[in-house]
């Protein structure tokens, strides 16, 4: 897996039905939508995508496996040249169905884990999630499919960051995705859980420290497109190379969004109101990337309206140009605008040096819908003002459960 | 020698190219300038935290 390269990406939504009841899902799965697309339609998106330059496409849901011909998407994904890959939530994949997986020619699947076993439940809404989502890396082990995680750090599973490293360390996976928890969908009405700005400031140190253990362990940690930004441990986070540092959102670029009943996303993040640019029902996938303006806010990064967007702590950056204000979707949920991202750890940083702590509040709720999301406020106050007293949740550098693997210092690059 | 008729001229079509992926940067030199700079400040961040240290 080491000597593969990503190039073109397509993350596919095949439908939103869920076993789980995640407290961070930002498009609060569950049932089924009402018009997700016929085994017919589906099967023609496969070629649509190998047209227009698709390598790689990850079926996710909800839980792709409840939707009954997931396996025949697969192959045919497959059969068109590109590679399949599969995120779940783990809750029931026997080793029957990872055995169908490795036939329907699946070639990775990333596992969800947000913590250790009960913090995992309740995040994940579903006792037993945690003993199920172990069980289904057992079977992909068994049967040959290469598989990693992917973790959500939010204030209940930063705690045990590092314990949860080793758990599926030992469970054998090769690669370790891992992002921030943004507010979308439910995790709007769970915003308690999602962690402040000023936060970063210890919580980065502590991903430095457990990156470079997995690293040299053999772990390929991944970090999300919401994780880290000119920060001390940038380059370390993003695979240790002098030149590997982020260089602003491919959505459009080299990713897209399917939504289950077809909406087309130049991110399958992204809030699917203002960032949807057609449904492949209505139009051909290669007009709606060649066309909609929802698919190519990205292109132009050098020209006048590359920077545009930009705004508040963003637009006056050293690093705006080539950020263009970092992960689009994390900053559109906080503020209902991108351009001005507030979990950064250059920011928090720079932000700290001046003396200001930065703290978000909820200004307006969600209003119920998948993708949706509520709007933020953004509070500067000085550094050592005391801390509000009613959020029990806070993070500090004190509440992290380390491993038992020691812990050295982390180099910068 | 194969001949071609007029009619296989016209049938015959190019596979369309494929869009994806596709560069945000209408100048290489632009983007090349953009992470010379942010790899510089980066360089900088790092001496600081050893001098730091």
């Amino acid at each position: 897996m080491n000597e593969y390269h990503r190039t073109s990406y397509a993350v596919w939504e095949i439908t939103l039905k869920c076993n789980l009841a995640c407290q961070h899902c930002g498009s609060r799965a569950g049932h089924t939508r009402s018009q997700e697309l016929t085994t017919a339609e589906a099967l023609n998106l496969v070629e649509q995508l190998a047209e227009v330059g698709i390598t790689e496409v990850t079926i996710i849901g909800g839980e792709a496996f409840l939707r009954p011909d997931w396996l025949e998407i697969a192959q045919a994904i497959t059969s068109r040249g590109m590679l399949c890959g599969m995120t779940t939530g783990g809750y029931g994949i026997s080793l029957e169905t990872a055995q169908k997986m490795l036939n329907a020619g699946i070639k990775v699947v990333s596992v969800s884990v947000d913590g250790l076993e009960a913090t995992h439940d309740r995040i994940r809404g579903k006792q037993g999630s945690w003993q199920w989502a172990f069980k289904t890396m057992s079977h992909l082990k068994q049967v040959g499919i290469p598989f990693g995680c992917n973790t959500q750090i939010n204030r209940l599973s930063a705690p045990e960051f590092p314990k949860i490293y080793e758990k599926i360390r030992d469970a054998g996976a090769f690669a370790w995705q891992i992002q921030l928890t943004v507010p979308m969908g439910n995790a709007v009405d769970n915003h308690q859980i999602l962690l402040q700005p000023y936060e970063l400031l210890d919580v980065y140190p502590m991903i430095a420290q457990v990156v470079q253990q997995a690293r040299k362990e053999g772990v390929d940690v991944q970090p999300g497109n919401n994780i880290g930004y000119y920060g001390p441990y940038e380059r370390l986070l993003r695979g240790g190379d002098a030149w590997a540092f982020w260089q602003g959102c491919n959505a459009g670029l080299s990713t897209l969004g399917i939504e289950a009943d077809g909406a087309i996303k130049g991110c399958p993040s992204l809030p699917t109101a203002a960032y949807t640019g057609g449904n492949i029902r209505e139009r051909p996938l290669r007009e709606i990337i060649e066309q909609a303006e929802e698919l190519r806010f990205n292109i132009g990064a050098d020209t006048p309206s590359g920077t545009t967007h930009l705004w508040g702590f963003c637009q006056t950056c050293e690093f705006a140009q080539l950020c263009r204000g970092g992960c689009s979707w994390t900053a559109h949920v906080f503020f209902e605008r991108r351009g001005n991202n507030p979990y950064c750890h250059h920011r928090a940083l720079t932000q700290a040096k001046r003396g200001i702590r930065e703290r978000f509040y909820l200004e307006r709720p969600a209003e119920g819908r998948p993708f949706d999301h509520g709007k933020f406020a953004l509070i500067e106050e000085p550094l050592d003002e005391p801390l509000p007293k009613d959020d029990p949740l806070q993070f500090f550098t004190t509440s992290i459960q380390w491993g038992t693997s020691p812990v050295e210092t982390v180099a910068r690059t | 020698m194969i001949e071609y008729s007029p009619a296989d001229k016209i049938n015959y079509k190019e596979p369309p190219a494929p869009l994806l992926p596709r560069s945000g940067w209408t100048s290489q030199i632009a983007y090349l300038r953009a992470i010379f700079r942010a790899k510089k400040a980066l360089d900088l961040v790092d001496i600081e935290g050893l001098e730091q240290n």
